[in-house]
């Protein structure tokens, strides 16, 4: 790999993309396997610096390290001198001379990471920022659809929920589109970001609409506090309309998958007789999760100069 | 050989008295002694001007020089040492000080400390429109005249109580000061770091919509209307905002608007990389935004270009686009 960051998939070549979902594969075999753990980054140094809350993209990241027997150390954002008021290039310089190897920042605002990037001289990967982009999420995604549906190319995914503030959204449209999938999103008017159709997306008018023919729905995660601030007036309208229930993903191709980066909110964005249903394959993307960071650690560790 | 300089061959620009063209300006004891084709140069200093442009000091309207309060960011002695290089003569300072310039104690402190320790530049105080930029109770323009302001603002801080706003108007039209509005509904623009469109989209920023602009723009209209009083629109920077102050000037309202270098000069897409250097509010706009404004002054709709110089330290600016300082500094624009 020729990148010293992963700041997003805006711009990753398919060539990329395959190459990590490729390596992914082989790497999903250490995860099955009884014996966990591998040399491929023995004496690295990875750190997870994250100023968000996360449970199961740190662990994830974190688990990926160890397997591949990196050293590997956290910082969360309460913990640190981040609360102190340091400067998040400051931060990264300061985690540069101890000889950290990569960088795995995850930060409530946009553009965080790619300003880390520029001054540190570790890899830097996007472990999501504000509304940007979440990159390892789309690539555990691609990885999963991949493998049930035998590709990528000419697929129909249907992206439902709050598509304005997700970033899981974003990547997934970039890397989803440059590998030929056709993304259809739905959400009320509130949560579509504007002129997001220049992305090489389609809006769906229904969440009927959406999931007529469609080879995976996902839902994305809708917070509660976003009908505080008024952008739809109750869960039992939003459910009304744009939940993904049994019903709709019915209206999909009969093998279709039914997926979600998590947390879920049950009952809200998608029901539970869907997330548990035998097309869900929302615990096997976790598992991708783990394969998808262990690849990407590994290429990004072995740059080529 | 005396005292007097000779400024060869530039491109002479001067409005009031007409003129465009390449000539000579001949400058004795510090004043313009003549202007003319092919001036003698014989015993005075030359300094040539070939390719370059001559004019009289310009006027920024308005500008921030961060004095008394925040000097770390800027003061008036490096303020109005920028705006000379800019080529202003005159620049006019907002009242977002601390304190506010919403007294002629501070005003009388701006003006003195400009004839004692500025570049020679003009500084031409705006004071406040509310005591401490509240928005609650008019501040004393009537002091404040006397000490020296010659314009009110609550830049930044738009006065959201429109009976305040007309009240202030017509009070301040008794001193003869008038209300330069920063035009923004701030309930608008809630969390907003950047224009709202595509690239706030493609980069996961917060928008502002336009109607942030235009919403407060047409009530500052309507209200000056309605009291035949004159108002001042700092900024514009929509499409949307140029059209509500022609279509004010078509109905004979007393309005006068400005826009900035950077909204006929740069667009959204300046941001894709996450520049916080163009962390601005307004915020940079589309291009049909910024042919609008070219438009609006081509036409007279706009009146002036002023910088909205906004000087922050950087350190302020080496952040997170969305806790960069906003702001853009202005007074070398010229310069360029």
């Amino acid at each position: 790999m020729k990148r010293k960051d992963l700041l997003g998939l805006d711009g990753v070549s398919r060539e990329e993309i395959t190459g990590i979902l490729d390596a992914a594969m082989t790497m999903r075999q250490v995860v099955r396997s009884s014996n966990k753990k591998t040399a491929h980054l023995q004496g690295k140094s990875i750190v997870t610096l994250f100023y968000e809350n996360s449970t199961r993209t740190r662990m994830s990241f974190e688990l990926a390290s160890k397997y591949m027997s990196a050293a590997a150390a956290n910082i969360s954002a309460s913990a640190s001198s981040v609360a102190k008021g340091e400067t998040l290039i400051d931060t990264g310089v300061t985690l540069d001379q101890m000889g950290t190897d990569v960088i795995i920042i995850r930060h409530p605002m946009s553009g965080a990471p790619a300003l880390l990037a520029r001054h540190v001289r570790a890899s830097v990967i996007n472990a999501g920022d504000g509304m940007n982009e979440h990159p390892t999420q789309a690539l555990l995604d691609m990885m999963t659809m991949r493998e049930h549906l035998g590709g990528l190319d000419g697929i129909k995914v249907a992206i439902c929920g709050d598509v304005m503030h997700s970033r899981v959204a974003r990547s997934n449209i970039y890397g989803l589109t440059t590998m030929g999938a056709n993304v259809v999103l739905c959400a009320p008017p509130t949560l579509i970001p504007p002129r997001i159709e220049e992305l090489g997306c389609y809006l769906a008018p229904t969440i009927e609409d959406a999931c007529e023919g469609a080879d995976v729905v996902m839902g994305l995660r809708i917070q509660r506090e976003r009908q505080q601030k008024g952008l739809f007036p109750s869960v039992a309208e939003y459910c009304d309309h744009w939940e993904i229930t049994p019903e709709r993903v019915a209206l999909a191709k009969k093998h279709a998958l039914v997926m979600h980066p998590g947390p879920m909110n049950r009952g809200v964005e998608i029901a539970s007789s869907a997330a548990d249903s035998s097309q869900s394959v929302i615990s096997q993307q976790v598992e991708s999760g783990v394969a998808v960071r262990m690849a990407l650690l590994y290429m990004l560790t072995r740059r080529e100069a | 050989m005396d005292n007097s300089i000779l400024i060869r061959g530039g491109r002479v620009i001067d409005p009031k008295n007409g003129i465009d063209a390449v000539m000579d300006v001949l400058v004795r004891d510090g004043k313009i002694a003549c202007v003319g084709e092919n001036l003698s140069a014989e015993g005075v200093q030359v300094m040539d001007a070939a390719g370059k442009v001559v004019a009289p000091g310009f006027i920024d309207m308005h500008c921030h020089l961060r004095d008394p309060g925040q000097e770390y960011k800027e003061d008036i002695v490096s303020g109005t040492r920028a705006a000379a290089r800019g080529g202003f003569t005159g620049v006019c300072c907002m009242p977002n000080t601390h304190p506010v310039n919403d007294c002629a104690a501070v005003t009388r402190y701006i003006l003195e400390k400009a004839e004692t320790q500025g570049s020679g530049v003009h500084v031409y105080p705006v004071g406040a429109v509310s005591k401490g930029l509240e928005g609650k109770e008019m501040a004393e323009i009537g002091r404040m005249k006397q000490a020296g302001i010659i314009a009110i603002s609550d830049d930044g801080r738009p006065v959201t109580n429109s009976n305040l706003l007309r009240l202030a108007m017509q009070y301040a039209d008794h001193f003869g000061v008038f209300i330069m509005s920063h035009s923004e509904d701030k309930s608008l623009v809630g969390d907003g770091v950047m224009n709202e469109g595509f690239i706030s989209t493609k980069l996961g920023l917060p928008g502002i919509t336009r109607a942030a602009e235009e919403v407060m723009i047409a009530r500052d209209i309507l209200v000056a209307e309605a009291e035949g009083k004159r108002i001042h629109l700092c900024h514009v920077s929509t499409k949307g905002g140029v059209q509500l102050v022609r279509e004010a000037k078509a109905r004979g309202v007393r309005v006068t608007a400005e826009t900035t270098p950077h909204y006929i000069g740069a667009t959204d897409d300046w941001v894709i990389g996450y520049d916080s250097n163009c962390r601005v509010n307004p915020p940079l706009r589309e291009e049909s935004d910024r042919l609008a404004c070219i438009a609006g002054l081509a036409d007279g709709t706009l009146d002036a270009i002023a910088t909205d110089h906004a000087p922050h330290h950087e350190d302020e600016k080496r952040v997170e686009f969305h806790i960069a300082a906003s702001g853009i500094s202005g007074f070398d624009q010229p310069a360029r």
